[in-house]
């Protein structure tokens, strides 16, 4: 177990005051949007950045987790808590199922990235025709008032500000953790040359499937939190490849393969996107924002904020002494 | 013929499948092109389809033009549109990993979907043409004009791109290009050239489908998505940079998505060629056409 860095903890620390300082629900709504998203992006990481097992499908795991907590409740009564361990492992059934013939077969590369899109489509279109599922029209959740048994609380954000703060500061440290230990050094060098990972005696097979599997189970997690949160859920907007754009552009912004990376870059870009929507009035700017931002990190900055900062302090504390 | 269903019921399908088909054969052979010659896998080739679906809406709903006729126009016009996006922006990413590509282009379907969002809202939009109200039967089998004129125009401008690439020198250069770049180079031919020229004829594809759509479908910028998804569907399961592979493939594509709405479910439609394509990019992911038929 490695130490956790100090500039980690001083990041921690000023998310969880923040919220408590400016209490406003609008600035928590964006709090918790950046949080959930930022979680959402640590779990792609494990599996895209370290792996290096680009996915443009993740949103099939969101959904995967807002479906099964919110069907579970709303349908058969059971408490969220058990219903944010279901989908979990319904999702990294899922992930298994879907991966260990992609990954057996070794598909690769931009067929890999391909299939993820198939998988996820396949299943947003299966859930539109779904009668169980709702269809188009979805699921909604009863709402309950104040209830932490239910998970839901309609007098005040903060709990689910410190809900999804929590999560993603677990998820952080999960992140730190597997980047440290062995695990990660083995994905990492399925990342930069999987032949010769493979040569070395690495099972890239089971560490590619664990990846994804984990990843999977953390990104459903974030959907429960999503249905908990906005009590409703339906496919265009819980599993299109805009969410899946959504999941991956942090840790695009922030550094693919950096541990704090994701974090950083929800919580640059999320509030940026908001701002965008509230200062144009505009619902369609932000969208555009995202795809200049898409283009203008792959040409300037293909390796995020992170990076290049921490590039630039060590220069300076290089010639400053 | 199929028990149970009548021959005109299931020549009406056929049909239909043939007008589908035509648009992923197009469309494919577009995306196909350009993969083939650069490498690049371009997630906003869909988009592209559907910014010629709103030129021709708009032409149409100014000057009162017919979509067909736009043709001649709009080949040009986004064979001029693709070749500024490869100057511009594809230039810079040909070279990076298939990530940066992905994203790169993914950030240009974004920019010119909701574009078009701001430009002409979400809501749907009809090309109101008398052409559309044209339709030939004969014994129970019905033939719009429209699907007739896209089928005719797809067959017209597949073997005219064919052979132009076989015949014609920079038809040439750009298999040659596709088949080893580095060699291509050393004997003389530009190869952001012929990139650039590739993507051109790409989007110029694209373009010819989305004209052919409009006069049959109604017009969204969300129809992206959907397209998005099925160009890959058609050219991997005609071999990526298979020019003659993506239009069979289109074609075989078209025909199971009518058969599949038809029989099964409509809301399914798109759904099981989505699951051919992930058995095909399991155990066959060079395709359906092994040989490479590399135009």
């Amino acid at each position: 177990m490695s130490r956790i860095p100090n500039t980690y903890i001083a990041l921690f620390a000023a998310l969880a005051i923040f919220p408590a300082a400016v209490n406003n629900v609008l600035v928590h709504d964006v709090f918790i949007l950046s949080a959930l998203y930022a979680y959402l992006a640590t779990a792609w990481n494990i599996q895209a950045g370290f792996a290096g097992l680009i996915s443009i499908g993740h949103a099939a795991y969101f959904g995967i987790g807002a479906y099964t907590t919110g069907i579970l409740g709303s349908k058969f009564g059971v408490p969220p808590l058990i219903g944010f361990l279901a989908g979990a492992l319904i999702s990294g059934a899922f992930a298994a199922a879907t991966s260990a013939p992609v990954f057996r077969f070794g598909v690769k590369g931009y067929y890999y990235v391909l299939t993820t899109l198939a998988v996820a489509e396949a299943l947003r279109l299966i859930f539109l025709a779904w009668d169980f599922v709702g269809r188009s029209e979805g699921v909604w959740v009863p709402p309950r008032g104040d209830s932490l048994w239910h998970l839901q609380f309609a007098s005040s954000r903060i709990p689910y500000v410190y809900i999804i703060l929590t999560m993603l500061i677990l998820a952080t440290l999960l992140s730190h953790y597997i980047r440290r230990a062995q695990f990660g050094l083995r994905l990492l060098s399925i990342r930069e040359d999987e032949e010769a990972a493979q040569s070395v005696g690495v099972n890239t097979f089971r560490h590619k499937l664990i990846a994804t599997v984990m990843s999977a189970s953390l990104t459903s997690l974030g959907g429960a939190f999503y249905i908990q949160y906005t009590l409703f859920v339906e496919p265009d907007t819980s599993m299109s490849v805009p969410i899946s754009i959504d999941i991956l552009l942090p840790a695009m912004i922030g550094g693919q393969g950096t541990v704090i990376g994701p974090l950083v870059g929800s919580f640059v870009f999320n509030p940026l996107s908001w701002l965008t929507r509230i200062f144009f009035a505009s619902d369609v700017l932000p969208y555009i924002l995202r795809g200049i931002l898409l283009i203008l990190i792959v040409l300037l900055m293909p390796r995020g904020l992170v990076p290049v900062v921490e590039d630039y302090v060590k220069s300076r504390r290089a010639r400053g002494g | 013929m199929i028990p149970g269903i009548s021959s005109s019921i299931f020549l009406n399908l056929l049909f239909n499948g043939f007008f589908l088909g035509s648009i992923y054969a197009l469309v494919g052979a577009g995306l196909t092109l350009v993969f083939g010659v650069t490498r690049l896998v371009n997630f906003a080739h869909s988009i592209l389809m559907v910014s010629a679906m709103y030129f021709s809406y708009y032409i149409w709903s100014v000057l009162g033009v017919e979509p067909f006729l736009l043709l001649p126009l709009s080949f040009p016009l986004f064979f001029l549109v693709g070749y500024l996006i490869y100057r511009f922006l594809i230039k810079f990413v040909v070279d990076q990993s298939f990530s940066s590509q992905v994203l790169a282009t993914l950030g240009l379907f974004l920019i010119i979907q909701y574009g078009i969002v701001m430009l002409w809202t979400s809501n749907t939009y009809t090309v109101n043409s008398p052409l559309r109200n044209i339709v030939f039967r004969f014994d129970g089998v019905f033939i719009s004009l429209p699907h007739l004129l896209t089928f005719l125009t797809t067959l017209a401008i597949s073997f005219a791109l064919y052979y132009f690439l076989k015949t014609t020198y920079i038809g040439r250069a750009i298999r040659a290009t596709a088949q080893d770049p580095e060699a291509a180079k050393i004997l003389g031919i530009e190869t952001n050239y012929i990139y650039s020229i590739s993507l051109g004829l790409g989007t110029g594809l694209a373009a010819v489908a989305g004209n052919m759509l409009a006069m049959s479908y109604s017009i969204d910028p969300y129809i992206a998505d959907v397209f998005l998804v099925m160009a890959f569907v058609v050219i991997i399961m005609g071999g990526m940079g298979n020019y003659i592979g993506a239009i069979l493939a289109g074609y075989i594509i078209g025909m199971l998505e009518v058969f599949t709405a038809f029989f099964f479910l409509p809301l399914l439609k798109h759904a099981v060629p989505l699951l051919l394509l992930i058995i095909i990019l399991i155990f066959k992911p060079e395709g359906l056409l092994s040989r490479r038929l590399r135009a």
